[in-house]
């Protein structure tokens, strides 16, 4: 009887300290999910926003005057190029993520076998390069003048392609699989690709499509390579014509631009600086919700069976 | 040899990605040279004049051709670098764990669907924007944070003309942004944890805590370590688009918020390319250092197991 | 399975090279065995093309590429493509292709697309800087390539508008906004309606511009005070000669009557102008914005809620649109300070078109410009397209058929005094004034100067280090001065700025050597 009460008073106890917990827990995400998403209302209010009252009266959360002459002049001024934009982004988001997940899963997964001797000394020749660069010019010349990826969707797919960083994230959760369930699978003679394609890829599927997010996303707000090899506006993906649109804002705050040219650049308002924005997070938005199950999931998924 | 013979497959599942390491990352090193010269374009990176270390002791103020005394920016911007990565990659990993732990205690679907989605959000703004929301926030006449000031009483406070308070607003900027991003990867390594461990706690009386620090956080471990020292390689290069985006070229604040790319860009112009070169040069050396020493102690608490 | 990885990577490998094949064809290099371009590798600013006269044999078409800042629109990749290079075709036998850069990356973009030695055959940038990219090596010797090719354009270019763009001794730039300019940047650009609402009737002087503010404050709540802190035109009003500014960005000024220079921080005139800041501030009349984001004073004028902003000839013209659309009943008029003191022509215009020693076809660069000045209707041409299309002519005036029509090419960067044709919104006084400007105008001394930064480049960094931390606030007159000053001043010591201005000194001495003053 003495176990059952103690057994009992554990329960009310945890029970107390559980609620504590779950508290902390609701109020803690609902602090930070609102601190993340204020701003986010911020912006689309401005976005849907007279200018001139903007710049007098400041942002708020609240429409101001509410147009959508912003909107218009955007899809009027680039409309098509947006458009175009769209197909060349999600076109090199799903190969280049197909791609990178190709190769980034077979190294990550070959440097998760802690047997393999070499494995830190290619895991320290992957790390050096997030450590040491050549800079801008030695790697441009080299790209544009050796591999010729001057104006090609290559530039825009391959230099991306691996990422150490997503490697090494990879590599820790393909660690978490008990060498044991690959032992066995050797044991009836498989190779090691049959056992990377076949068993530790499917176990890994929430690692895996984690890290092909963070690439999907790299791909998705790709505009360096096009700013540094695309000169032909057919191949602009859509976040280098966005960025193109906030560029002269920083151009100017910057004291760059010489004083005859910068009065006649032509400043992008508030209100336009946030409808970019918006058309950029757009079809994340809506994407989003979808993928977003298996993350939610969490904990209950991907159950290692012994 | 004969470990390539037993491991082959696995050594030529790794080739692809070494392909496009020696491609963009090797190959182009060549051009380090850069920093040891004084690089004229007609010159050639490999045929400009040797300086050997003149652009490093430019960085620190040593000049050679001049009487001029020792300038101590170069130092300055290298304290603010390490300070403002230093405490953004502490809470940077904090936060998001937090985050990721408490998602894992809800159990509401509908409420971890919205509040997942609002906190990736501001991973997708950027820098300049989220410069223009901070000036929203800390503007003198109609920001908000001033508005709040006033109306309990307080007076207002001129935010951009006070250069200290600006570490912590861009620190506070840079985890805020990344927080939610940062906390799927720990959402992603949790799910890989074994269930039947949380329930053989459960049978022996723990509570939700005590769980969770005593099986969620050590089980974190490897995933933490591998991203904070992958930081810490980085810890000496600042970000110039966050800094560039919040304060722009504010000189009120520059004391406080130079990091050394920034204080090294503003020099280009005069110097060249040969002196950003040089001390990205120096930026990379320090991290090596610093992270070869951090794998170390890591693979000490770590079961042997480091970043490399 | 070996197999099935090996298949796996192959076909990787096709999808990619699928992709490498997909660049587009390479552009025709430009040249028809005429004008070569040797990258000598030791040859610093000697002449290092070869140049041979025009031989383009009739039907073919080479390609002038030209770097360009800005956003490349639909309606300017059409004009071009269907307008003006099948015309270009015809009467010069060369089609242009621009290469956009956004400003923010502009410079970054250039730098790195001529280091790798990237066929640019023309470029543009700020006159100021032409010393830095001679320096830098971004620019040849184009003085034979102007005999050979330009004989239209120099008819509308006189030799000292060309003397800007020489640098010891040898033409390295076209500068190319040809149009009156004396006293730039001198002038303060006011709104006149809240002048004349407040009861004012002109600004002469500094006193009258803080009176104007005061009232302002007081009548008009809603605006926020004065844009810009300008420092320049309040220059002109305290100081007794007129200072040139002639190198290291703000900090050396000439004196263009004791014909010395001098640190522009240790002069009275400096020390005057940041008082009279100071005490702006402490009238409550500046806002914080004026020194935290100097930079962004144009943008700030342009909301219409700010008083003044400091210009050149034309600056009301050049940004009413915008204003107006914020605030319709807004009026612009320019001041000048000081009226009755000199006015000095201090610059060949702002602008300088510069081409790189990787150009592959600079003959049809030089020929392109040609062409565009040739005629003022090929001038209208490349600014606002085919007469009648988006503009008609009425008067000697345009008329834009859509007033938010933006033009092709930049008219501030091919502005040209013999050209240029107004638009209808402007007033008729204003180009009685615009055509007599220069009248009774000195030339500076150092107008062709161009200092060069090779010997002192390490103390030019650490000076501009203290200016923008240390001077810029005392400038600004948002830090006391006198607690600030002498501290900044010995910064400015230790920085290195005697020798600095020794060597400007030095130089300055070796240039009148040769060209002898101008008054």
């Amino acid at each position: 009887m003495d176990l059952n009460e103690n057994k009992k008073r554990n329960r009310i106890h945890s029970s107390f300290e559980d609620k504590i917990v779950k508290g902390f827990a609701i109020v803690f995400i609902s602090v930070i999910a609102i601190a993340c998403f204020y701003p986010l209302l911020m912006v689309l209010s401005v976005s849907l926003s007279d200018n001139a009252v903007v710049t007098k009266k400041g942002f708020s959360a609240i429409p101001q005057a509410f147009t959508l002459d912003t909107y218009r002049y955007l899809f009027s001024r680039s409309g098509d190029r947006i458009a175009r934009s769209y197909i060349v982004t999600i076109a090199i988001t799903v190969i280049g993520t197909l791609g990178a997940m190709l190769v980034t899963s077979m190294i990550s997964f070959a440097l998760s076998i802690k047997d393999l001797k070499y494995r830190n000394a290619i895991s320290f020749i992957c790390n050096f390069t997030i450590i040491f660069s050549a800079g801008l010019i030695p790697w441009f010349i080299v790209c544009n003048n050796y591999y010729h990826l001057r104006d090609t969707y290559a530039a825009l797919i391959l230099p991306s392609m691996f990422s150490v960083w997503s490697m090494f994230l990879l590599r820790t959760y393909f660690s978490s699989v008990p060498i044991s369930l690959y032992e066995s699978a050797k044991l009836d003679g498989a190779s090691w690709y049959q056992i990377w394609w076949k068993i530790s890829l499917p176990l890994n599927k929430t690692a895996m499509l984690t890290v092909g997010m963070i690439y999907a996303l790299g791909y998705w707000n790709e505009w360096w390579n096009s700013l540094m090899f695309i000169d032909d506006h057919r191949k602009y993906p859509l976040q280098y014509i966005l960025y193109n649109v906030m560029s002269n804002v920083k151009a100017i705050s910057s004291g760059k631009v010489p004083p005859g040219a910068a009065a006649n650049i032509k400043l992008p308002s508030e209100t336009m600086k946030m409808a970019v924005t918006i058309i950029t997070i757009g079809p994340i938005i809506f994407l989003y919700p979808f993928i977003q199950k298996y993350f939610v999931d969490g904990i209950m998924t991907g159950a290692v069976k012994e | 040899m004969k470990e390539f013979k037993k491991n082959r497959q696995l050594y030529l599942m790794c080739i692809p990605a070494l392909l496009f390491l020696i491609a963009f990352a090797y190959i182009p090193m060549a051009g380090i040279w850069m920093a040891f010269t004084d690089y004229k374009l007609l010159d050639g990176v490999f045929g400009s004049k040797f300086v050997g270390l003149h652009w490093f002791k430019a960085f620190f103020g040593v000049t050679t051709n001049s009487g001029a005394k020792f300038n101590g920016m170069g130092l300055r911007s290298v304290y603010n670098t390490l300070y403002i990565n230093f405490f953004g990659l502490i809470f940077g990993t904090i936060i998001p764990i937090t985050i990721a732990i408490c998602f894992n205690e809800l159990k509401h679907k509908g409420f971890k669907k919205v509040t997942q989605s609002a906190m990736f959000f501001p991973y997708f703004l950027s820098w300049v924007v989220v410069g223009a929301i901070i000036f929203a926030f800390f503007s003198n006449s109609s920001g908000i944070v001033n508005r709040v000031l006033e109306s309990v009483g307080h007076d207002r406070i001129r935010w951009y003309a006070e250069p200290k308070y600006w570490k912590a607003i861009i620190i506070t900027a840079d985890v805020w942004k990344w927080c939610g991003y940062n906390s799927i990867i720990y959402m992603a390594a949790m799910s890989n944890f074994d269930p039947s461990l949380y329930e053989a706690a459960t049978v022996d009386g723990a509570n939700r805590f005590q769980r969770i620090w005593y099986i969620t956080v050590p089980l974190l471990k490897p995933t933490v370590i591998v991203l904070v020292l992958m930081s810490i390689g980085r810890i000496f290069f600042g970000d110039f688009g966050m800094i560039y985006g919040i304060v722009g070229n504010n000189s009120l604040l520059y004391d406080e918020v130079a990091v050394i790319d920034t204080y090294v860009y503003s020099a280009m112009k005069s110097l060249g390319y040969s002196y950003t070169t040089a001390i990205g040069l120096m930026q990379s050396t320090l991290g090596l250092i610093l992270v070869t020493l951090s794998n170390y102690f890591a693979k000490k608490v770590n079961e042997g197991e480091g970043l490399f | 399975m070996k197999k099935r990885l090996l298949a796996l990577m192959l076909a990787a490998v096709m999808v990619l090279s699928a992709f490498t094949g997909c660049k587009k064809a390479d552009q025709p290099s430009g040249d028809n065995g005429g004008s070569t371009t040797t990258q000598a590798p030791s040859n610093n600013g000697g002449s290092t093309t070869t140049q041979a006269p025009d031989n383009t044999t009739p039907g073919e078409v080479s390609e002038v590429i030209i770097l360009y800042p800005g956003e490349e629109t639909d309606a300017m990749s059409n004009f071009i493509n269907n307008q003006l290079n099948p015309r270009l075709a015809e009467e010069v036998g060369i089609n242009v292709k621009l290469i956009y850069k956004g400003w923010d990356v502009y410079w970054d973009q250039k730098a790195v697309l001529l280091n790798a030695m990237e066929p640019i055959d023309l470029y543009w940038d700020g006159l100021p800087d032409l010393a830095s990219m001679v320096n830098n090596q971004h620019c040849q010797d184009i003085g034979q390539l102007i005999k050979d090719n330009c004989p239209d354009m120099l008819k509308v270019f006189p030799e000292s508008q060309l003397a800007g763009g020489v640098v010891n001794g040898i033409q390295y730039g076209i500068p190319s906004a040809y149009a009156p300019s004396s006293c730039m940047f001198q002038l303060v650009c006011v709104r006149q309606d809240i002048l004349e609402g407040v009861g004012m009737t002109e600004i002469k002087t500094a006193d009258d511009l803080k009176e104007f503010a005061k009232r302002a404050a007081d009548q008009y709540p809603e605006m926020n005070g004065p844009a810009d802190i300008i420092f320049k035109p309040l220059t002109r009003n305290f100081a007794d000669e007129q200072y040139t500014w002639c190198a290291l960005g703000d900090a050396i000024v000439y004196g263009e009557e004791t014909h010395k220079a001098y640190c522009y921080f240790e002069t009275e005139a400096f020390k005057k102008v940041a008082k009279f800041n100071q005490s702006m501030y402490a009238d409550g009349l500046y806002r914080d914005e004026l020194t935290t984001n100097y930079n962004e004073r144009d943008s700030r004028m342009q909301q219409g809620t700010y008083l003044w902003v400091e210009g050149s000839l034309g600056k009301e013209n050049e940004i009413i649109a915008s204003v107006r659309s914020q605030d319709p009943d807004a009026r612009l008029k320019s001041y000048l300070l000081n009226p009755t003191a000199d006015k000095y022509v201090t610059a060949c215009g702002g602008e300088v078109l510069c081409v790189p020693y990787s150009a592959k076809n600079p003959a049809g660069a030089m020929k392109f410009l040609n062409w565009l000045y040739k005629s003022q209707e090929n001038y209208l041409f490349c600014l606002y397209g085919p007469e009648g299309e988006n503009y008609t002519v009425q008067d000697g005036r345009i008329v834009l058929n859509d007033p938010g029509f933006e033009g092709y090419f930049y008219e501030w960067m091919f502005r040209n005094a013999n050209y240029t044709m107004f638009t209808s919104d402007v007033t008729d006084d204003f180009i009685k004034m615009y055509e007599s400007w220069d009248d009774g105008a000195k030339t500076s001394d150092v107008i062709a100067f161009h200092f060069n930064n090779e010997n002192v480049r390490e103390i030019e960094t650490a000076i501009n280090e203290v200016v923008n931390q240390r001077f810029t606030p005392i400038e600004c007159g948002f830090v006391d001065f006198d607690s600030s000053y002498d501290a900044a001043i010995q910064e400015l010591k230790n920085a290195g700025i005697d020798q600095y201005v020794a060597e400007v000194q030095k130089q300055l001495d070796e240039f009148f050597a040769v060209n002898g003053h101008q008054h």
